[in-house]
C-alpha cells in the first residue's frame, strides 16, 4: 500500500525572464515502511518537489497533478486542513539546522511546540515528550539540553534536534532533505545510523545528493534531472544496473569510480533543451534523441528508464 | 619544496585568565616538488589554518615553513611580497573568491599588471591562452561570474592562479561546493594542469575520496596534530590510526568495509583531554591513552603513526 501517491505533478515558476519548470510531470509512489531516495544535481527541482508536497511554497507559484495522501488529495484541501496534516502527519527535516532552528528559544521548548499543538497535551506534558524524543536520538543528560538555546548545541547535535523534531508527533511520512549536509564524515555517520534506527517503520522520502547517505538508507531510488525522472529503481539496481546514461555518468564521476566527468552542464530550467533533456551532454544521443522527447518505459518489474537506447 | 616543521598556532581568547585555543600544535610535513599532499581533516582540525600559516594571512605562535628552502617567517613585507606570486591559493566557495562587479577577464588581468610580469600589450593574449587552458572559452572573458556556473567559476579562480606561475599552490576544499559531476572536471582540470607545469600541490580536503585520487601522500589531522602521515596507498590500504580508520569506513559508498561509527564528537581545542586527543573517542582505548601523549613513529615506508597501539 502507499502512503503517498504523487501523479502528473508539475510546479512552475513565473519570473521575469520566463517560467521556470522546476518540477515537471512527475510520478512517484512511496509505500509504507519504505524509504525512498529521490537524487539529483543542484537545481534540478529535488528541493522543490519537497516544498510543494508540504505546500510551503509561494502563492504565485502554479502546481498541477495530484499528490494523493492516504486517499487524499493534497493540492485540493484547504489551508487549515493541510495545517493539520503538516507536522503531524508528513513531517519534513530540513537541511541547514543552523536557520531552520529559532535562535532564540530552548530547544525543548521548540519541539513542544508542535507537540502541545497537533496532540494537544499540557505545556508540561509537552515538554516531557520534548525531553523523551531528545532521548531517542540520544542526546545525552536530555532534561539539561532541552533547556539550552540551540547556539549551544554543535551541528550534528543540532541535527539530532531536527530528527527529534520531526519524529515528534509520530508521522506516517518523513520528508528529508539533504539531512546530513554539512556534517563531519564521522558525525555524517552517526547521523545516518541513527535514522536507520528510529525511522525504521515509517514512509521516508530522502531528497539529497549524496550517494553514499543514499544506499546506506534508501530501498528505492529515483534520480532526478532537469525537472523530471530520469530512472527509477530499488538501490541495488541503481547502483549495481544503472541503465540511463545519466546515472551512469553521475556514478562514474564519483572519484572511487574513476572520476570520469559527465561533459557540459544541467541545462537552465527556463530554456529545456527540445528531445531529451540529457541529450546535449549523452555521449550516446542519436537523431531521435534530438527529436522527439523519451517517455519512462519500464525495463523489467520496477525499474523504469527515460531513455531510447536502454 | 615546502617543509614545515613544529608548525604552532594558538589563538588566545579572554584578558584576565587567558585560555588558548591550540588550532595547530606542533604539525611537521615536507611536500616534493610536483608532488601533492592531501592533508585531511574534520571542520576546526586546524587544516585550513595550516594553509593560511604557509601563506602567512595569520601570524604563527611557533615553528618554521621553509619554501624552497627560503624561511617564510622570516621574510619581511617586501620580500614576501615578492615570493608570494609562487604560492597560490585557491578557496572553496568560487563565487566569493571572485569579484562580483569585474569581468573574468579584468579579473584575470588583475595579477598580472599588480605584478606586472608581462607587458601591457600582450596582456590581452596571454589572457586569452590562460582562458583556454583552463578549458573556458574567449567569449566567457566579457562575462560577469554571476553569468557562469560553480564551475566555470572555480576554472577562472584557476586561470587567475596560472597567471602567476606559481610553484606551490594550497587548494583548500576546491570542490566542495560543487556537484559531483562538476567536481570530477575540475579535479581532473587540476591533474592535468599539474602534469603540465609541475605544480606541487597542498591539497586541503575533508573528503577521503577526493583526496585518494589527487595526492601522492596523506597526512591525517585530528586536533591540531597530524595522527598519520604515509603514501596514499599505505594510508588507503594499510590504516594504523583508529581515527584514519573511521574516516576511511565512513566514506565507503560500496560498503567494501566494515562500517565504524564513532562514538561522541571532536572535543574543544580549548580544553584539550590529556593524553592522546582521541582517546575520548577511540574504540580501543587503553588507560596508558588517557596519560601519555603520543608521537608519531615510523612504521616503514615514510608511514608515521601517532598511536600507542599501532
Amino acid at each position: 500500500m502507499s502512503v503517498l501517491e504523487i501523479s502528473n505533478l508539475k510546479t512552475y515558476f513565473p519570473t521575469p525572464d520566463g517560467i521556470v519548470r522546476a518540477v515537471d510531470t512527475i510520478d512517484l509512489s512511496i509505500r509504507e515502511r519504505e524509504t525512498l531516495g529521490l537524487i539529483g544535481e543542484t537545481g534540478c527541482g529535488k528541493t522543490v518537489l519537497g516544498l510543494t508536497l508540504m505546500r510551503l511554497l509561494q502563492p504565485t507559484t502554479t502546481t498541477e497533478g495530484t499528490i494523493i495522501y492516504k486517499g487524499t488529495n493534497l493540492l485540493k484541501i484547504s489551508e487549515a486542513e493541510m495545517r493539520r496534516i503538516r507536522g503531524k502527519e508528513i513531517a519534513m527535516i530540513l537541511q541547514n539546522p543552523t536557520t531552520s532552528l529559532n535562535p532564540v528559544m530552548r530547544v525543548g521548548g521548540q519541539i513542544a511546540e508542535a507537540i502541545r499543538l497537533h496532540q494537544g497535551l499540557c505545556k508540561r506534558d509537552a515538554k516531557e515528550k520534548a525531553v523523551e524524543m531528545l532521548d531517542l536520538v540520544r542526546i545525552p543528560s536530555p532534561s539539561q539540553r532541552a533547556n539550552e538555546y540551540p547556539h549551544e548545541f554543535s551541528g550534528g547535535m543540532k541535527q539530532r534536534v531536527m530528527i527529534a523534531m520531526g519524529l515528534a508527533c509520530n508521522p506516517s511520512l518523513i520528508i528529508a532533505d539533504e539531512p546530513t549536509k554539512g556534517l563531519d564524515v564521522t558525525i555524517k555517520s552517526q547521523i545516518i545510523k541513527l535514522m536507520k534506527e528510529v525511522t525504521k517503520e515509517k514512509a521516508m522520502l530522502i531528497i539529497t545528493h549524496d550517494l553514499g547517505v543514499a544506499r546506506e538508507l534508501c530501498d528505492r531510488i529515483a534520480l532526478m534531472y532537469a525537472g523530471e525522472l530520469v530512472e527509477y529503481a530499488s538501490a541495488d539496481k541503481i547502483f549495481e544496473e544503472p541503465l540511463h546514461p545519466y546515472t551512469r555518468g553521475f556514478l562514474g564521476s564519483l572519484p572511487r569510480n574513476g572520476l570520469v566527468p559527465i561533459p557540459g552542464m544541467s541545462p537552465s530550467l527556463i530554456n529545456l533543451p527540445d528531445g531529451c533533456r540529457f541529450h546535449p551532454r549523452c555521449r550516446h544521443a542519436t537523431e531521435v534523441c534530438r527529436r522527439k522527447h523519451p517517455g519512462m518505459i519500464e525495463i523489467e518489474g520496477g525499474h523504469f528508464v527515460r531513455c531510447f537506447h536502454a | 619544496m615546502l617543509e614545515v616543521a613544529r608548525l604552532t598556532k594558538y589563538f588566545s581568547s579572554g584578558l584576565v585568565r587567558k585560555r588558548y585555543l591550540r588550532a595547530v600544535d606542533g604539525v611537521s610535513f615536507k611536500i616534493e616538488k610536483g608532488r601533492t599532499l592531501g592533508l585531511v581533516g574534520e571542520s576546526g582540525c586546524g587544516k585550513t589554518t595550516i594553509g593560511r600559516l604557509i601563506l602567512r594571512l595569520t601570524k604563527p605562535t611557533g615553528g618554521k615553513v621553509l619554501f624552497d628552502g627560503v624561511d617564510l617567517f622570516a621574510l619581511n613585507r617586501r620580500e614576501l611580497l615578492a615570493i608570494r606570486p609562487r604560492i597560490q591559493m585557491i578557496f572553496q566557495d568560487p563565487d566569493s573568491s571572485l569579484n562580483p562587479r569585474m569581468k573574468i577577464g579584468t579579473s584575470i588581468a588583475e595579477p598580472l599588471k599588480l605584478h606586472g610580469t608581462i607587458p601591457k600589450a600582450k596582456r590581452e593574449q596571454r589572457i586569452r591562452e590562460l582562458i583556454e587552458t583552463v578549458g573556458l572559452n574567449p567569449e566567457h572573458i566579457n562575462r560577469y561570474p554571476y553569468q557562469l556556473s560553480g564551475g566555470q567559476n572555480q576554472r577562472v579562480v584557476l586561470a587567475r592562479i596560472l597567471a602567476m606561475n606559481p610553484d606551490l599552490i594550497i587548494a583548500d576544499e576546491p570542490t566542495s561546493s560543487l556537484d559531483v559531476s562538476v567536481q570530477a572536471q575540475i579535479l581532473n582540470l587540476m591533474k592535468d594542469l599539474q602534469k603540465e607545469f609541475d605544480h606541487t600541490y597542498l591539497f586541503i580536503s575533508h573528503d577521503l575520496d577526493v583526496v585518494r585520487i589527487m595526492a601522492d601522500r596523506i597526512a591525517v589531522m585530528y586536533l591540531g596534530r597530524l595522527v598519520e602521515i604515509g603514501e596514499t596507498k599505505d594510508i588507503y590500504d594499510h590504516a594504523k590510526h583508529p581515527y584514519t580508520q573511521a574516516l576511511l569506513s565512513a566514506a565507503t559508498v560500496d560498503g567494501g568495509r566494515e562500517q565504524i561509527v564513532l562514538e561522541g564528537e571532536t572535543s574543544s581545542p580549548i580544553d584539550m583531554p590529556a593524553g592522546c586527543r582521541f582517546h575520548a573517542r577511540c574504540p580501543y582505548m587503553k588507560e596508558r591513552c588517557t596519560i601519555e601523549e603520543p608521537e608519531l613513529v615510523g612504521v616503514g615506508r615514510g608511514h608515521y603513526v601517532a598511536c600507542h597501539l599501532a
